[in-house]
């Protein structure tokens, strides 16, 4: 115990999560205080659907329960682990609800991306990989740039761009993977 | 599969790794990507750094507090049933209690039984229990007095420390609030002397002038079982 008050908020939920893996069932209370709000939030803002958004809420935080132990495998931090996560749980639910044609279409979610473009004063706020990346997307065609933040941001699969577009599909994903590269080499990769 | 994989171009793996990171690999291509993974540290490297770069999409995005539902089915999903009245969470410290006799106790905490100072007062520790707070406890059987100091940790802010007796298998009894600085003491009756044995002493965190329902609400600060001698 003890120790709290010298911690980053990034190693306190770290310490949360080493908890949880041990079963401890406070730490997994805390941790969802924490985190929850902003994990609701992505998930809310992938979905356009609270009731779904719950569902992955819950869906995220049952797996975090049984898997808390996984964290330290890999490099992530533990924010960028969590809303990893709950971005492909959400995403998943998104896909199933479009296959099942009960969900818009992309295309008539388009406008959505552009809710979540940072502004000039929210640019002078953002951390370094925000920067680089908006930075690297901003020298990418327009289309391209738009198609790599809808494929994170909903889900887009090649098929629904090469629906959307009319493109080829294997057109598209060579299209796809050029952007990847340049942006890769962009951010220094 | 109508994307085979084009294993030919340069740059291929690198460019999969941020394929993978965006969730566009699916079916045999992801499986025989997540295999050399495992085997590249490099790879597995590349695509942490895509999920780092990507997941910064999300910053812009606005917290919203989920409803308290949903907490409480996860929960219940996790562990199989609600989450009990806060004080149940003692039941492990009753677990060593013994039952029998009457007002001749010590304070038992953590496992260890201290002595008695020789004067036939009794003075033990009541440890941290969810919180951080530690209290050095001194009763004396004769008078029937108990009272507590603070030993470590702080009083939360804005909140009053309420001690509570809670004999087994028995709802929590209010003995009344500590003083801003930690400090308690309090002269029992001979009928909550006679329930003592046995029983949980626990020091809760509640709102200012104690808690609003009668029961603990707040955080368990500390708390230890007195057992008969």
């Amino acid at each position: 115990m003890g120790g709290s008050d010298s911690m980053t908020p990034q190693e306190e939920i770290e310490a949360l999560i080493a908890r949880v893996a041990m079963a401890d069932r406070k730490a997994f209370r805390d941790l969802y205080s924490r985190t929850s709000a902003k994990l609701f939030g992505v998930s809310v803002r992938i979905l356009k659907d609270e009731a779904l958004a719950e569902e992955v809420l819950q869906e995220v935080y049952v797996k975090l329960w049984d898997r808390a132990g996984a964290y330290r495998s890999n490099g992530y931090s533990p924010m960028t682990w969590l809303i990893t996560i709950t971005r492909n749980a959400s995403i998943d639910r998104l896909r199933k609800a479009r296959r099942e044609g009960s969900a818009m279409a992309p295309v008539d979610i388009a406008e959505r991306l552009y809710d979540d473009a940072p502004g000039p004063a929210q640019q002078a706020e953002m951390r370094s990989e925000a920067k680089a990346l908006q930075a690297c997307l901003s020298e990418l065609p327009l289309d391209r740039s738009e198609m790599v933040q809808r494929v994170y941001l909903q889900g887009l699969t090649y098929q629904e761009i090469a629906e959307e577009t009319g493109i080829k599909l294997n057109t598209v994903r060579t299209w796809l993977r050029r952007s990847l590269m340049q942006l890769r080499e962009c951010l220094g990769g | 599969m109508t994307d085979e994989p084009l294993t030919d171009e340069p740059g291929e793996i690198e460019t999969q790794a941020a394929e993978y990171a965006l969730g566009l690999l699916s079916g045999d291509e992801r499986l025989a990507f997540e295999a050399r993974m495992a085997q590249d540290r490099d790879l597995a490297q590349d695509v942490d750094a895509w999920t780092e770069y990507f997941v910064t999409l999300t910053d812009g995005m606005p917290s919203k507090t989920p409803p308290a539902r949903v907490l409480k089915r996860i929960e219940l999903a996790v562990h199989g049933a609600p989450e009990p009245p806060i004080w149940r969470s003692l039941v492990p410290y009753l677990m060593g209690a013994v039952g029998g006799a009457l007002i001749a106790w010590a304070v038992f905490m953590s496992g260890i039984l201290i002595e008695a100072p020789g004067d036939g007062r009794i003075r033990a520790d009541l440890a941290p229990a969810e919180g951080q707070l530690a209290f050095a406890v001194l009763i004396d059987p004769p008078s029937h007095t108990v009272s507590l100091d603070l030993t470590a940790g702080a009083v939360p802010e804005g909140r009053s420390l309420e001690v509570w007796l809670i004999p087994a298998g028995a709802e929590p009894i209010s003995l009344g609030l500590a003083t801003e600085d930690g400090t308690f003491a309090t002269r029992l009756s001979d009928a909550m002397a006679a329930r003592v044995p046995g029983a949980t002493l626990a020091v809760t965190d509640e709102p200012v002038g104690g808690s609003p329902t009668g029961a603990p609400t707040g955080t368990i600060q500390a708390a230890g079982v007195p057992i008969p001698l």
